[in-house]
């Protein structure tokens, strides 16, 4: 099972790449995905994270860091003096500072947030998307979101016809 | 069909969701440095990022961007389950001509699994009809500012049995009295009721005070009614009253038929809500112009004939 340090349950998670980042076991449930391993007791020595790899995993712990309700055990900033409008205030700051990403790496955030189950991450990662998303024409999308247009032309002519309220 | 080469076929009649991308799709798209292609993001989190959007944006652009986005956008019910559309959110007052088509798409798009309707113009009578497909699910229907429709709605409306909230609100100047009729008879559940017009006319517009009011007496499980600018009567008003005996909240502002005297008030005043014809205007929600009170019609009116279902309809020429 889980080391124990300082009274705190400790969870090893480990990344494809073979790095391994041990957190504390409320912070690791701030991912549904994870709470519902150790809830079930899947979680032996280490739980393997797949398809995220350590960059992105170390942010997704930085970020629970934060965001775990527990007061001032974690983060500089998280003191337990702070009254809580102050500290709302503090973490949308962070929030605000933490998403100022590439898009690839937003991209792997998205996918990272939505398999480990973390909404607070998942409304924040989306949430910055579709401010980029919204008010911009279908050309400007798509170099966002470095996507090419894959219709056939004749697709794209079925489509045009069924969605006429967007190419007048 | 003709069988074309293996590839155009799958693109042609759509794979189901789990197999996207195809693997011969993902070698061209493989990104290159730290790009990523979102079209490869996976469907669950597409999902999460669509439901963010107005569900106008939806329609507008980023379902045309690439094939795994439309067919999120098209394919999947839930998006849908509940319909929002609202004129505020287009970006563009120049598509407000097509914005019943893009209320149709998103009725079809539910499936059958619509549960709520809150539409700004959005809805035509052709949604409604689709709409009927939901009768099991949908409770709440909304229509404001859906100036295409009219009383023939009654006709689909009886179906949707399940709805408890309906709202028809600045629909043009239109009666609905069929379509209260139908509803008091088809839709036990309903619970809120609301028959909203932008502006009080107190001559009497197709020579009928109170048209509505027989349906209304149907409505017998109403808690909220809310009748703004509606030609109502005080012996109308006591029908209402007399019938839909579970009613808490009640508001029939700018309704300048009705008189409240001394009786009506005391069995008003039960009410955790009421607003009488002459209570301010200040927190009302929707646009209104200030009451036409004059007793003669300035307006020329012809008789036009929408055929077998339609009836005759007054229309006034403008």
């Amino acid at each position: 099972m889980a080391t124990r340090e300082a009274g705190k349950k400790m969870i090893m998670l480990k990344s494809p790449d073979g790095m391994e980042f041990e957190v504390e076991e409320a912070v690791a449930m701030e991912s549904q995905t994870i709470r519902k391993m150790i809830e079930d007791d899947c979680a032996d020595t280490a739980i393997l994270i797949p398809n995220i790899n350590s960059k992105i995993l170390s942010r997704v712990i930085e970020y629970c860091n934060k965001h775990v309700p527990t007061t001032g055990a974690t983060g500089a900033a998280a003191s337990d003096t702070v009254a809580p409008a102050a500290l709302a205030e503090d973490l949308k700051i962070w929030d605000a500072e933490f998403i100022k990403v590439n898009r690839a790496t937003r991209f792997d955030l998205i996918q990272a947030a939505s398999y480990l189950n973390i909404k607070g991450l998942l409304d924040l990662t989306s949430q910055t998307t579709i401010d980029t998303i919204s008010d911009n024409s279908l050309e400007e999308i798509r170099s966002f979101l470095s996507t090419k247009n894959d219709y056939l032309p004749e697709e794209e002519q079925t489509i045009r016809r069924e969605n006429q309220w967007a190419f007048q | 069909m003709a069988t074309p080469s293996p590839s155009s076929s799958l693109l042609l009649e759509g794979r189901p969701p789990g197999l996207w991308p195809p693997p011969e799709w993902k070698k061209k798209t493989k990104p290159q440095a730290v790009t990523r292609d979102w079209a490869d993001l996976p469907r669950d989190a597409l999902l999460l990022v669509l439901e963010k959007l107005h569900q106008v944006d939806v329609l507008r652009g980023p379902e045309l961007v690439c094939r795994p986005w439309h067919l999120a956008a098209r394919d999947e019910p839930s998006l849908w389950r509940r319909i929002d559309l609202r004129l505020s959110h287009l970006p563009d007052p120049s598509s407000v001509w097509r914005f019943h088509e893009m209320g149709c798409a998103a009725v079809r798009r539910s499936r059958g699994s619509c549960e709520a309707v809150y539409s700004e113009g959005a809805i035509d009578e052709e949604a409604i009809s689709l709409l009927v497909e939901s009768a099991h699910l949908l409770k709440s229907l909304r229509l404001i500012n859906c100036i295409w429709i009219n009383d023939r709605i009654c006709y689909n409306i009886s179906h949707l049995v399940m709805l408890e909230e309906l709202e028809i609100s600045n629909c043009g100047v239109r009666k609905f009295s069929s379509t209260c009729f139908a509803v008091g008879y088809s839709c036990p559940h309903l619970k809120r009721f609301r028959l909203s017009s932008s502006c009080f006319i107190k001559r009497p517009v197709w020579g009928a005070v109170d048209c509505e009011v027989e349906g209304i007496t149907r409505m017998r499980g109403l808690r909220s009614l809310q009748l703004f600018a509606q030609t109502i009567s005080t012996t109308g008003l006591a029908a209402i009253l007399d019938s839909c005996v579970q009613l808490d909240s009640l508001d029939i502002r700018h309704c300048f038929h009705v008189e409240m005297g001394d009786e009506l008030m005391s069995r008003c005043s039960k009410f955790e809500i009421l607003r009488l014809p002459h209570d301010s205007t200040d927190d009302y929600d929707l646009e209104f112009s200030a009451p036409d009170m004059s007793t003669e019609s300035p307006r020329p009116r012809r008789m036009r004939n929408y055929g077998d279902e339609g009836g005759a309809f007054l229309e006034d020429v403008y």
